[in-house]
């Protein structure tokens, strides 16, 4: 039996999926959080598990390097990738949302000036909407760039809200929930299939 | 500014001498499979108008495409697919239909890709269209010639995976929804996102039997008995009914093929749906990333050239299927060599030329050079060059150098030859 490789980004995703993986029996014993190795395998049971960037997750089982991937859907949506979305995992959750400081208003045919971490998503929302769009591609403390008149809106994930409070913004317009998503490469799915399916479905057992 | 004279860009690479021995060997293979199945080799130009390409349902999206202007002003399109300049062609040059053509081809395609994605702007793409034939014969002999191609270049652990598009249009036509929310169904389908599909049907103004029926396409993959008596059961109309039928005739005439343990079935392949009218199909090889070959019918292309001819055919990336032998150390290292180089003076080079043209009629590979005195420098070049026996013909005798078995031997021309003769085994086999 070959092995099955599940790319994992470090942080929470990862604790939760491995705890779920614990769950049907899956462990792997040299694994601890703080440890700097990328990859551990269960020889046993030929699962393999490998830490990369959150954002890589996709690439890497898109082009088979890895069979499944857990990611959020979030990058899903920014990265749009050729792969098979099997499952949501329940956890990571949040959502995407637009937000303005508070006394911002909306004129109605006027381009909107957008800061964002996620280009591709806002573009489609606001396409949706009709309404073009200026984007503003930064990669962190998107809060700030309404604050300083960098832009009209913000659109970003927000899981409490609380940071755009303490900021002096509001939500404007939800757009989406996310969660995070087991992934699976469209050939490993088939050539792997029941190997993959297995874990797949110890999964969905221990989501519900 | 950066001087790029000595670099390539990315996407296209030079290929290799040994590289291109391989690459040779598995395109005659190839080759020899689609002929002897009747499939006529012929060849479309490197570029084409951009209007054959863009008014198009086709596989390649519109960005994949690399444009540029020629001197009157008319956009062209370096080559991005063989199949759409097929379907010009057979319907251009066979105004009236006499039964069905069969052509192969051989080809490098260009496609525009992502910066830094690794993908290959220009590969070469071998691949077979079968048009006037509506039978499923035609669907069934098509995957074969793909499943006999994958077995003569020794790849081990392959399968291929059925669907059948006709399946999913019969379906979508008990829906009266918008394109743009057929669409993302469809999209959804593809991705096998039961959760997703869930909660964008569960809101929509439809039947619940249909939705019951959409909701167990991602999960419609597997043993083609087993799919095909479900896919049978949850049918909705008489469309889809007839679609699994023929994905099932098609599967039997493979059975009798001999490829039974090969086939496998997804309904929910839903890929291209504009373009593909019938059973679809894609070659997957254990290990290996990206789908090997894929290929399909598309009845209704040829039409859009003014000559409706049934079709179908499949395309393979040779370079990815480079890339799976040598992954699974399948490739038979095709090493360039020189069987025999021969050194002459200028008194000997009548004698030398004589002597090379005899060696190169019985098959060897022969190269010839003036000797110098530097027989060191020759023998290091030799190696190099992996050239396996030297021969200096000086006088009237041979020195003959033999690089691998680091040895000298000298012998008279007649010795030579007869040696030649009697060790027929040693015949160069190029």
């Amino acid at each position: 039996m070959d092995f099955v490789n599940i790319a994992l980004a470090k942080g929470r995703l990862a604790e939760n999926t491995l705890k779920m993986l614990t769950l049907q029996g899956i462990t792997f014993p040299d694994y601890h959080p703080g440890s700097r190795k990328l990859i551990y395998e269960n020889e046993l049971q030929k699962i393999r598990i490998i830490f990369v960037k959150p954002s890589d997750v996709a690439i890497y089982v898109e082009k088979g390097a890895a069979d499944l991937g857990v990611l959020g859907k979030d990058i899903l949506m920014e990265n749009e990738a050729n792969l098979y979305e099997v499952m949501d995992l329940g956890f990571g959750q949040c959502k995407f949302v637009v937000a303005a400081l508070r006394d911002y208003v909306d004129q109605p045919g006027k381009k909107i000036r957008v800061a964002t971490k996620f280009p591709n998503v806002s573009r489609k929302y606001f396409h949706q909407l009709g309404r073009p769009i200026e984007v503003i591609k930064l990669n962190g403390s998107v809060e700030l760039a309404p604050i300083i008149g960098l832009s009209d809106v913000i659109v970003d994930i927000v899981e409490t809200g609380k940071t755009l409070q303490e900021n002096g913004l509001i939500i404007i317009s939800p757009i989406c929930r996310v969660s995070a998503r087991l992934v699976a490469n469209k050939v490993s799915f088939k050539t792997k299939m029941s190997h993959i399916s297995r874990i797949i479905e110890g999964l969905r057992q221990n989501a519900d | 500014m950066l001087q790029y004279k000595n670099y390539v860009p990315e996407g296209v690479a030079d290929t290799h001498w040994d590289e291109y021995e391989t690459k040779d060997k598995i395109i005659g293979q190839i080759k020899k499979q689609f002929k002897s199945f009747g499939y006529r080799q012929i060849m479309t130009p490197t570029f084409e108008y951009y209007d054959l390409f863009v008014g198009i349902e086709g596989t390649i999206h519109r960005d994949e495409m690399f444009k540029f202007i020629d001197g009157n002003g008319k956009i062209m399109v370096l080559r991005p697919d063989v199949t759409i300049p097929i379907a010009r062609m057979a319907a251009n040059s066979h105004g009236r239909y006499q039964g069905y053509f069969k052509f192969a081809y051989i080809a490098n395609v260009f496609r525009v890709s992502e910066d830094q994605s690794g993908n290959k702007r220009e590969f070469m793409q071998a691949g077979i269209e079968y048009l006037g034939n509506e039978k499923s014969d035609a669907d069934a002999e098509v995957v074969a010639v793909g499943v006999k191609i994958l077995k003569e270049c020794g790849i081990k652990n392959f399968q291929f995976d059925l669907g059948q598009a006709a399946y999913f249009k019969g379906l979508m036509m008990e829906v009266a929804l918008e394109k743009n929310i057929k669409d993302h169904i469809r999209k959804l389908v593809e991705e096998k996102n039961a959760s997703e599909l869930f909660h964008f049907l569960r809101p929509l103004n439809i039947p619940s039997r249909v939705k019951d029926t959409i909701q167990k396409l991602p999960y419609l993959y597997g043993k083609p008995n087993d799919v095909i008596r479900t896919a049978k059961e949850i049918a909705l109309n008489i469309e889809m009914e007839k679609a699994v039928d023929y994905l099932s005739e098609v599967y039997e005439i493979l059975k009798d093929y001999g490829y039974e343990e090969y086939i496998t079935i997804d309904l929910g392949l839903v890929n291209h749906m504009d373009y593909y009218t019938g059973v679809i199909f894609k070659g997957y090889a254990r290990n290996y990333g990206k789908p090997l070959l894929s290929g399909g019918r598309y009845d209704h292309l040829t039409k859009q050239y003014g000559l409706a001819l049934p079709a179908t055919g499949f395309g393979l990336n040779i370079d990815e299927m480079m890339e799976v032998m040598e992954m699974n150390n399948m490739l038979k290292e095709s090493i360039c060599f020189t069987d025999f180089l021969i050194l002459y003076t200028q008194k000997t080079r009548e004698r030398a030329f004589l002597l090379a043209e005899t060696l190169r009629s019985k098959g060897f590979i022969v190269e010839s050079d003036l000797y110098g005195r530097d027989l060191k420098g020759q023998i290091q070049n030799a190696e190099f060059r992996n050239i396996k026996e030297i021969i200096e013909l000086a006088g009237e005798n041979l020195k003959i150098v033999s690089i691998k078995n680091n040895e000298i031997k000298k012998k008279t021309m007649v010795q030579f030859l007869k040696n030649l003769e009697s060790n027929g085994a040693v015949f160069s086999i190029h």
